[in-house]
């Protein structure tokens, strides 16, 4: 029986280290240790032994029992991670493919510019004030200073509605509105559509936005306006931006000053046309008789003012050499403000 | 404003480079915007003649060996007056005359001629033909052979194109500008001479009429014309500035403008004979006017003339009659200033504006009147083209403007400015640019020069004294109004962020278009022409502010589709501009949503989310650009908020758009300016959801809207009903439809079998009884 039992074991053990399948090893356990295995008929044929004997012969069968289990076990192992490392292999992806996600949508460049520059002020203090585009001669020109045969009435060619309605040439109109309800001091923020009767080409168009600032309170300066726009420069520029003020006229400011932003080109380039600044927005110190027009005691109170060109400063951050693009909208241009804020 | 760089040195030399000056001229305010060379000779040089041979062809031409330095070259003339030895101008090949001529070699009667030899004339040095070949000298020369002709003449020159702003009317001339560059550059202003010498002659000088409601100051001189041409120095400056040259009165017309600033007209005396009158109200006339065109007056038109005559439209343009002839023998000049407003609006009207019109348009001081005239007398005597008539002068004016003083002190011009800028250097910049100041202790008294018509207080004279003392040196310090107050973004820009955020994760992209539309495309969309319309369109595409925003959405498609662009999905936030029957214009914010390849269902869905409405009600809708069958209004309590559906496919057609369209309007005023809501939250049900599927079959005309919300009603637990597909084809008869619904049935309970089946079972018998449903 000893013979016969290690027999058994010996051809067990090879035939269990040439099997190549998890399947083959379940037959070929099935076989030795199943109901009716070799194994199991050996410790069957123990009933013909008695006493000591069969003693011993049981605990040589069964120690015989558990090793080849534990062959098994271990061979069941080895190869089940073989047949899954097959089947990964099997399954092996192409990882050079890339498939786009679903097609999300974007705002328009002027509205993330617009939204960039109403959330810098607001952080500054300053409160959205909305006004009319459809507005009377009296907000956008008299109560800003511009007298009827004023020459300024020329500077920005206005889209006349009826005899005293007009398109709003710029959203200075909220400046007045608001100096009339609101009581000083306070600052606030009129931004919107804005029209002007220019032939579009790349630098102007009949309508484009505006954003307009405006503060009222004691004892303000020039220095604070200067303060104001450097930091409005810096946020959409960037930090190492500076600014300088150039004398210029609007009729609601006085003084007035064309404000530039430094280049960020180091020896002139397209935008700036070589000279190292850009042009971003016109402000100035709000003209007394404009205080006075809107009900204001200029002995008082001071105020400061400033307008900007949204599609400008778009076309400058993003590069945009021809201004008639932002409204042409075509999706080629739109999906690439994807994921922008 | 033309600056012309040699004119400018009259008055004050600037040794600095143009583009120098330039820049300084920006940061007082003036920016220049280009900088023209005047001196426009190219490719002329030095030479010398060193042989001069017949040609063999021609008698009256010559073969000239000239010397240009590196090189000898054989070049033809046909001029008498040169000799071997000359210094001569050369033009060689390709050569940029100042007329634009370009010289090139070329055969001359089969002999080469290698460039050209000039006169003054062709330098641009003077006016005659007939000087022959300007010759510079035979002996020595301090320029070597080769070098420029503009560097040996001194002829270069610039033209400075200056942006002068619009309050600057004081510097619209060479002087003005001159007293502005003078005080840039601590010098002192040489004023023009203004003095001139008067004879006796019989010359009658005319009656004058002026109506001073539209002219503040009226002057003339008789002058008896003495000389046809003016001097070659004055031909010259004008032709570099483009001014044709005439005759002398008129020429000098032309240079005091240029010069001063101030507007001249001249009339032939004897057309002026029966007096002068400068009035409105004339009868509705057309006149021929200096520049050979017709031009329509009418009462409101200011007229200078003589009760007879229209002599020139006031400050405009003068008229073909009375006007100088280039032989006349006696003129009335005049100098005058006329209303602002009056030359706008005759400007406007008649379509027409002048050198003389932009000035008087941006306003010619009282003072201006006298001083232009006096320049002129002055040049007239000067060069001997006129004699200035002892009794022939006149002068009409209501009331002379009031000299202006302001009393200011240097804390209040430093608090608006912002630092602290002594009160010596104030009175420097204010005295440097005319001011006469006068100090005691804090305060400051400034007296205005009459130019300066725009300074009226201290926050003009705060202006002043920093564009000189430099904006460079303003602090940006860190101002306290910045905390005062917390700064409100408003509820229109959370929530227009909130649905575009919506749009966008939905494949939507933003557009923005024009505010006006082409109100012949309405017949286009179907609609009736009932837009507010711009008076003064750019153009007839622009001429109405529009009432929806369909029609620009529909362009933009088309654009898109044009360029190959597919799978379109666009939104637009604008304006809607209507008159309400009070007359009032009224601005409605509208939201249109379009795409080309997503279906009703999709955009109906959408419009819902983005309205954040539980429930609404849908009608057919009746906007005429829709398909009447796939398009529905929505509505809220009897509001209507706008439109959702698929265009007509005939005003597809209308716009050449071979795809279906589903577009959305709709108004969004309540949402945009909604104030937050915040969420209250609702305890999560700890009892199971029940999901019962029911399939019925309906005639085709019962609408599943119908069907859901009666489901919903006899449904005793809350329920949320999705439609899960409707069935047409076999076992369903042709005129009926399967409709499959999936319940989720939701109690604070767990609900029992029966429960559930008595639910579903009442359900069922409702919707036989209503719609005649069979189970399927």
């Amino acid at each position: 029986m000893q013979k016969d039992l290690n027999n058994l074991v010996q051809s067990a053990l090879v035939d269990i280290s040439v099997t190549d399948s998890t399947a083959q090893l379940y037959e070929l356990r099935v076989s030795i240790l199943g109901k009716s295995g070799s194994i199991t008929n050996l410790l069957k044929g123990l009933r013909e032994f008695s006493g000591e004997q069969r003693a011993n012969l049981g605990k040589v069968v069964n120690d015989a029992k558990v090793m080849l289990e534990n062959a098994f076990d271990t061979k069941q192992t080895q190869l089940k991670l073989k047949e899954i490392n097959q089947s990964l292999q099997a399954e092996k992806l192409d990882l050079s493919i890339e498939r786009p996600l679903k097609q999300v949508g974007a705002s328009h460049p002027v509205t993330l510019m617009s939204n960039r520059i109403v959330q810098f002020f607001v952080k500054l203090g300053f409160t959205v004030y909305h006004s009319p585009e459809i507005d009377t001669e009296y907000y956008n020109f008299e109560a800003l200073n511009v007298v009827a045969d004023h020459p300024a009435r020329d500077m920005q060619d206005t889209f006349f509605i009826d005899d005293t309605h007009l398109l709003r040439s710029h959203t200075s109109n909220g400046q007045v509105r608001a100096m009339q309800s609101v009581k000083p001091p306070f600052s606030i923020l009129s931004p919107g559509k804005v029209y002007r009767a220019d032939q579009p080409d790349a630098t102007h168009s009949p309508q484009f936005h505006q954003i307009e600032g405006l503060v009222i309170d004691k004892n303000l300066s020039m220095c604070d306006l200067k303060f104001v726009l450097e930091n409005f420069a810096k946020h959409i520029f960037g930090q190492t931006t500076s600014i300088r003020f150039r004398p210029s006229y609007f009729p609601f400011t006085e003084p007035s000053v064309e404000v530039d932003a430094q280049c960020k080109c180091n020896d002139g380039c397209k935008v700036c046309k070589g000279t190292g600044w850009i042009e971003i927005l016109g402000a100035g110190m709000v003209n007394k008789k404009v205080l006075e027009n809107c009900g204001i005691s200029s002995k008082v109170y001071t105020g400061f003012a400033f307008g900007i060109g949204v599609e400008r400063i778009t076309d400058i951050v993003n590069g945009i050499d021809d201004m008639r693009i932002l409204f042409e909208n075509d999706i080629r241009f739109l999906s690439q403000f994807v994921n922008c804020v | 404003m033309k600056l012309l760089m040699s004119w400018l040195n009259d008055f004050v030399k600037v040794s600095d480079d143009v583009t120098v000056l330039s820049k300084k001229l920006a940061n007082i305010g003036f920016e220049v915007e280009d900088i023209i060379n005047a001196g426009a000779i190219t490719n002329v040089v030095l030479g010398k003649i060193c042989g001069i041979h017949k040609h063999p062809n021609a008698d009256r031409l010559v073969v000239c060996d000239i010397d240009v330095g590196d090189k000898k070259l054989k070049i033809i003339t046909g001029a008498t007056n040169v000799s071997v030895h000359d210094f001569i101008p050369v033009a060689l090949d390709k050569a940029v005359l100042p007329n634009g001529k370009v010289i090139k070699c070329g055969e001359l009667r089969g002999v080469e001629s290698q460039g050209m030899l000039c006169s003054k004339d062709e330098l641009g040095l003077s006016d005659s033909v007939e000087d022959g070949i300007f010759i510079l000298g035979n002996d020595k020369f301090a320029f070597a052979l080769g070098t420029p002709i503009s560097l040996v003449l001194g002829l270069d020159d610039y033209i400075l194109d200056i942006a002068v702003p619009a309050n600057r009317s004081d510097c619209q001339s060479v002087f003005g500008m001159a007293r502005e560059i003078a005080a840039l550059y601590n010098k002192t202003v040489k004023v023009p001479s203004l003095d001139y010498k008067t004879t006796s002659t019989t010359l009658i000088t005319p009656s004058i009429n002026v109506d001073f409601s539209v002219c503040n100051r009226y002057m003339g001189q008789v002058i008896k014309v003495e000389k046809n041409t003016v001097p070659r120095m004055i031909a010259h400056r004008l032709k570099k500035l483009g001014v044709n040259v005439y005759n002398s009165i008129v020429d000098i017309t032309n240079y005091v403008l240029i010069e001063t600033g101030q507007p001249l007209h001249s009339f032939d005396l004897s057309s002026v004979k029966d007096g002068i009158s400068v009035s409105c109200g004339h009868k509705e006339q057309q006149v021929l006017a200096l520049n050979d065109k017709n031009y329509c007056i009418d009462d409101s038109t200011v007229v200078v003339g003589t009760p007879s005559k229209v002599l020139a439209i006031a400050g405009i343009i003068g008229c073909k009659e009375g006007a100088t002839q280039k032989d006349t023998q006696n003129v009335f000049l005049e100098a005058a200033t006329f209303s602002r407003s009056h030359i706008r609006r005759c400007g406007k009207n008649l379509g027409l504006r002048t050198d003389s019109s932009s000035r008087f348009e941006k306003g010619v001081s009282f003072f201006s009147v006298e001083f232009g005239l006096k320049r002129a007398l002055h040049l007239i005597d000067k060069f001997k083209m006129g004699s200035i008539c002892k009794i022939g002068n006149v002068d009409r004016f209501k009331q002379k403007p009031k000299k202006i003083s302001i009393v200011t002190s240097d804390s209040e011009i430093n608090s608006l400015i912002g630092i602290k800028i002594p009160q010596k250097q104030m009175v420097k910049i204010l005295t440097s640019l005319g001011f006469l100041v006068t100090v005691n202790k804090q305060s400051i008294k400034v007296e205005v020069p009459q130019w300066r018509v725009d300074i009226e207080n201290f926050t003009d004279l705060s202006e002043e004294i920093i564009r000189f003392y430099g904006y460079d040196k303003l602090d940006s310090k860190h101002s306290n109004f910045v905390t005062k107050c917390i700064g409100q973004q408003g509820s229109y820009y959370e929530n227009r962020v909130r649905l575009s955020n919506i749009l966008i994760a939905h494949g939507f992209f933003e557009t923005i278009t024009y505010s006006f539309v082409d109100s012949s495309c309405f017949k286009k969309m179907g609609i009736k022409d009932s837009t507010v319309k711009i008076k003064n369109p750019l153009n007839m595409q622009q001429d109405s502010l529009r009432d929806q925003l369909a029609l620009s959405m529909l362009n933009t498609i088309k654009t898109n589709l044009n360029r190959k662009n597919k799978n379109l999905a666009l939104f637009e936030f604008a304006k809607t501009y209507t008159k309400d029957t009070e007359n009032n214009y009224i601005e409605r914010n509208m939201l249109c949503i379009a795409a080309t390849d997503r279906d009703f269902f999709e955009i109906k869905a959408l419009c819902m989310s983005l309205l954040g409405f539980e429930r609404c009600d849908f009608s057919a809708s009746i906007v005429p650009y829709f398909n009447p069958y796939s398009s529905v209004d929505i509505a809220l309590n009897d509001q209507f908020y706008g439109t959702v559906g698929q265009i007509h496919p005939l005003i597809l057609d209308n716009f050449d758009i071979d795809k279906k369209v589903v577009l959305a309007e709709i108004f969004v005023d309540d949402i945009l300016f909604s104030i937050r809501k915040d969420i209250q939250f609702v305890p999560i049900s700890k009892y199971p959801t029940v999901e019962r599927d029911l399939s019925i079959i309906v005639k085709n005309s019962i609408a599943v809207g119908d069907i859901v919300h009666l489901a919903l009603r006899t449904c005793e637990f809350p329920t949320k009903i999705t439609l899960l597909d409707i069935y047409k084809g076999e076992q369903v008869p042709s005129e009926c439809k399967s409709v499959s619904l999936k319940f989720e049935l939701k109690a604070d309970k767990t609900l029992t079998d029966k429960e559930i089946a008595n639910t579903m079972n009442n359900v069922l018998l409702t919707l036989q009884e209503n719609f005649d449903a069979k189970l399927r």
